[in-house]
């Protein structure tokens, strides 16, 4: 599972380097993003612009990523590729997530911390 | 059960045999997509059929064929008429009464710790498919679908 996380200062980036988030890997998702944003700062912002497909089971990994970060922190999503957007309208989860076109909306004004 | 690849079937369907498992669920799923491409669906209509057969595949993995290690998964599929035809076989456990379960769509509450992380599965595969029915018979689960384009889009 290729997660990889850039820090901004009040916010940590993680981009989802993967084409799907499915029944076969949904766990190692979870576990993986639990690692990255363990000390996260109060927002998580995680890119899935390389994401093509996400199905109920990657979509209970990314609600349940949410609920790990507790009521102080917030885990928002960008880039939203079409299918995927389809699948949080569908369900209704775009009211619970805060979504961004991309991450230059999610991070403007944030400087990325080396 | 081998992975033998697609089939071609008598009828005009082509038929995957699929191994109960999630890494073979993704593998069935993108030859799937290819016979459908092939077969003259558009990229939206393979991107819905890809979701429901996703889900399908998925629950008859966690739930009919929880813990056999020798069960048999079949997909006969093929497009017709501008829809995407699915049949899928298994000779697991059948589905809760003999029914489809009802998918109503998980509700979600205002409390975080309450939001729902499953039951996603029947609410998408009953909003985005245009035919459903089940029928269970000598042992198998028969679950046949169809889905056509802007569905739920």
């Amino acid at each position: 599972m290729q997660l990889e996380r850039q820090d901004y200062g009040e916010a940590i980036l993680i981009t989802v380097n993967e084409p799907r988030i499915d029944a076969a890997v949904a766990i190692q998702f979870k576990d993986r993003l639990r690692e990255l944003a363990g000390d996260s700062p109060a927002r998580v912002v995680l890119d899935l612009k390389k994401v093509e497909f996400l199905d109920s089971s990657g979509l209970g990994a990314v609600v349940a990523a949410m609920k790990y970060l507790g009521s102080d922190r917030k885990l928002e999503l960008a880039g939203l590729t079409k299918t995927v957007e389809k699948v949080f309208r569908l369900t209704r989860m775009d009211t619970v997530f805060k979504i961004h076109n991309n991450t230059g909306e999610a991070l403007a004004g944030l400087a990325h911390v080396a | 059960m081998s992975h033998e690849g697609p089939v071609p079937q008598s009828d005009g369907l082509t038929r995957l045999s699929i191994d109960a498992t999630s890494d073979a669920v993704r593998t069935a799923l993108a030859e799937a997509c290819g016979i459908w491409a092939s077969q003259a669906a558009d990229p939206d209509l393979c991107a819905a059929a890809e979701q429901v057969l996703a889900e399908v595949l998925n629950n008859v993995v966690e739930h009919a064929q929880a813990g056999k290690s020798d069960g048999t998964v079949l997909l006969d599929t093929a497009v017709r008429g501008g829809k995407v035809h699915c049949a899928v076989l298994d000779d697991g456990v059948e589905l809760p009464d003999l029914q489809l379960p009802p998918g109503h769509r998980a509700v979600i509450g205002d409390d975080l710790h309450s939001l729902p992380e499953g039951g996603f599965g029947w609410f998408m595969i009953r909003a985005m498919t245009h035919s459903l029915s089940y029928d269970r018979a000598n042992g198998w689960n028969h679950l046949e679908f169809s889905i056509i384009h802007n569905k739920s889009a």
